[in-house]
C-alpha cells in the first residue's frame, strides 16, 4: 500500500507539474508570450483585435435646424473598428460658440444606435437650442445662416462603458435665421368682391430646399382690429435654397367683414390690414407665429 | 451478499467528474466589463477571456487548467473506485487521495479571486467585485485623459456551487467511511515483536 501512496504523491505532482513544463518548454523561445498571448499584444498595437483601422472619431456628415422645435439634428458617422456589435446608448454633450464661449444648449443622442462589427452607421444627435442661444444669434450672429460651434463636455455610453472626454470637438451649426419676414407683393380681388388673393414674396436662407405645405392665418383691419376673413394657402409650394419665391395665399371676406368695410371704410378702396395668427407647415414642421405681416388689401 | 457502498464517496465522485465536464462550458466565476464588452470566464478547470468579440486564453492559465483538469479527474477516479470498494485494503489510499481535491480546489480559487481583485484594486484603483457589480473608473493614465467609468459586474456561476456540492459530499464520504461495517482491518505494522504464522511458540 505504501506504493501506492507514493504513486499517488507522484501523480499529485505530475498533474500539476507536467502541464506547466509542457508549456514552458513550448514557449522557450519567447516566454513573455506565454503570460502575455500574441493577441493580447496585437490588441496592444492595435492590430488583429480590429477589423480595420484604428478608432477614429465620429464623421461629421450633416445639420439640419428644426426651426419650430428649436433643435438641430446632426449626423455623424461612425465606424465601429471590433469584431465586436457596439451598442451606443446614450451621448450628452453641450455646444459652446467657437467664437463667444457662449453655450447654445444641449445634445443628445436620439436614440440608442447598435453598430454592428466592422460596419459604419449614422449616430443622430439632436441639439436643442436654448432661448438665450436664439438671441445669442440674434444679437452675435445677426446675419450667418450657420456658425462655427464646438461639442464641449462630451459623454458617450457605449455598451454600459461611459466615457467622459475632455476634448472639444468643432462643427459647425446652422442657426435659427436669418428669418426674414415674407415681403407683401400684392393683393388681387376677385370678381365678387368677397375673396382677395394675397402674394407675398419669402427668401429660403438656408442651404436646403423649404416645402410649404400649408398655411393659415386671419386678416384683421390694422385700425380696429376687427377680424376679416380667414387665408389659406392656395398650393403647396416648394422654395429652393437660397432662392426666393411667392407665397400665394387666399382670403375669403366674411359677411361681418363686408358690413365692415360699408359701416367703417365707406369710400375706401384699399384698406391697411395684418396677416395675424400664422399656422405654416415647413418641411412636415408646424410653426406657429405670434408676429402680425402687413398687407395691403383691395376692398370693394 | 450485500456489499457496502460509500454512497457519500460515490456522489462525491460523480459530481467531479460532472464537474470536470460542466466546466469546460460554463465558468465558476464570471466577470463582465459593460454590457458584455469584456469577459472573464474563471475557473480552476478552464479560463478564457474575451475582449470586444475576441477570444483568447493565458497560455500558463491553460497549463495550470490542465493540470488541474488531471488532478481533479484522478481524484474523481479514485472517489468513485474507493465508494465501490471501500472495504478493501487501497480504500485508505484511494480515498485520502481523491477527497481533497473538490475542497482544496474550491479554497484555492476563492483565495485566488480575492487576492486577485483586491491586488487590482490596490494596483489600479479599479474597483472588482466578487460578487455583484460596481461601476470603477479607469485610471487616468491608461485613458489618455479622458475620463472612462466602466460598469463591471461578477458572480459565482452554478459549477461553482456544483464544485461546493462536491466537496462536501467528499468530506461527507471521508466521514461515512468509518462508519462502514466489515472494512478491513488496518495493515499490520511489521516488528521484531510480530509472530509469524505457524512458527513455534517461544521457550520460556
Amino acid at each position: 500500500m505504501r506504493v501506492l501512496g507514493v504513486f499517488f504523491v507522484l501523480l499529485n505532482v505530475i498533474t500539476l507539474v507536467g502541464p506547466v513544463l509542457g508549456v514552458v518548454l513550448a514557449y522557450q523561445d519567447n516566454l513573455k508570450s506565454m503570460v502575455i498571448p500574441p493577441q493580447v499584444e496585437n490588441m496592444m498595437s492595435g492590430g488583429s483585435f480590429f477589423t480595420g483601422g484604428k478608432i477614429e472619431l465620429p464623421q461629421f456628415v450633416s445639420a439640419t435646424p428644426d426651426l419650430a422645435g428649436r433643435t438641430v439634428t446632426l449626423v455623424f458617422e461612425f465606424t465601429n473598428p471590433f469584431n465586436y456589435d457596439l451598442m451606443v446608448k446614450s451621448i450628452s454633450a453641450d455646444i459652446e460658440c467657437s467664437l463667444h464661449g457662449f453655450t447654445l444648449g444641449n445634445a443628445s443622442l436620439v436614440e440608442p444606435t447598435n453598430i454592428p462589427a466592422g460596419a459604419t452607421s449614422e449616430l443622430i444627435i439632436r441639439c436643442t437650442w436654448t432661448e438665450e442661444a436664439e438671441a445669442h444669434f440674434r444679437t452675435e450672429h445677426p446675419s450667418a445662416t450657420n456658425i462655427d460651434a464646438k461639442v464641449v463636455g462630451l459623454i458617450i455610453n457605449v455598451n454600459d462603458i461611459t466615457i467622459q472626454s475632455n476634448e472639444e470637438y468643432p462643427i459647425n451649426v446652422p442657426t435659427a435665421g436669418p428669418l426674414e419676414l415674407p415681403q407683401f407683393v400684392s393683393a388681387t380681388p376677385d370678381v365678387t368682391g368677397r375673396t382677395v388673393t394675397i402674394v407675398l414674396n419669402y427668401t429660403n436662407p438656408f442651404d436646403y430646399d423649404l416645402m410649404i405645405d400649408s398655411l393659415s392665418a386671419d386678416i384683421e383691419c390694422s385700425l380696429h382690429g376687427f377680424t376679416l376673413g380667414h387665408a389659406s394657402l392656395v398650393e403647396p409650394t416648394n422654395i429652393p435654397a437660397g432662392a426666393t419665391s411667392e407665397v400665394i395665399i387666399q382670403c375669403d371676406w366674411t359677411q361681418e367683414a363686408v358690413d365692415h368695410f360699408h359701416a367703417e371704410h365707406t369710400g375706401a378702396t384699399r384698406l391697411a390690414a395684418k396677416v395675424v395668427n400664422v399656422t405654416i407647415n415647413v418641411n412636415g414642421i408646424t410653426v406657429q407665429s405670434d408676429q402680425a405681416y402687413p398687407v395691403d388689401v383691395p376692398i370693394s | 451478499m450485500r456489499r457496502d457502498v460509500n454512497w457519500f464517496g460515490l456522489a462525491g465522485g460523480a459530481a467531479i467528474i460532472c464537474l470536470i465536464f460542466v466546466s469546460f462550458f460554463v465558468p465558476w466565476w464570471q466577470l463582465v466589463v459593460g454590457d458584455g464588452l469584456v469577459k472573464a470566464n474563471v475557473s480552476p478547470l478552464y479560463t478564457d477571456f474575451n475582449f470586444v468579440g475576441y477570444w483568447f486564453t493565458v497560455p500558463l492559465l491553460w497549463a495550470l487548467n490542465l493540470g488541474s483538469v488531471l488532478s481533479m479527474a484522478a481524484g474523481g477516479v479514485a472517489m468513485l473506485i474507493y465508494s465501490i470498494y471501500p472495504g478493501k485494503s487501497f480504500s485508505n489510499n484511494l480515498l485520502g487521495f481523491g477527497y481533497k481535491k473538490p475542497l482544496i480546489s474550491l479554497l484555492l480559487f476563492v483565495a485566488i479571486l480575492v487576492v486577485l481583485t483586491q491586488t487590482i484594486q490596490a494596483l489600479f484603483s479599479l474597483t472588482v467585485p466578487l460578487v455583484g457589480s460596481a461601476t470603477s473608473v479607469l485610471p487616468e493614465t491608461m485613458t489618455y485623459g479622458t475620463i472612462v467609468r466602466v460598469l463591471i459586474s461578477a458572480n459565482f456561476q452554478w459549477p461553482f456551487y456544483l464544485a461546493a456540492t462536491a466537496a462536501g459530499l467528499c468530506i461527507a464520504g471521508k466521514f461515512y467511511h468509518k462508519k462502514i461495517p466489515n472494512l478491513s482491518p488496518p495493515e499490520p505494522v511489521a516488528s521484531s515483536a510480530t509472530v509469524k504464522e505457524g512458527a513455534p511458540p517461544a521457550q520460556e
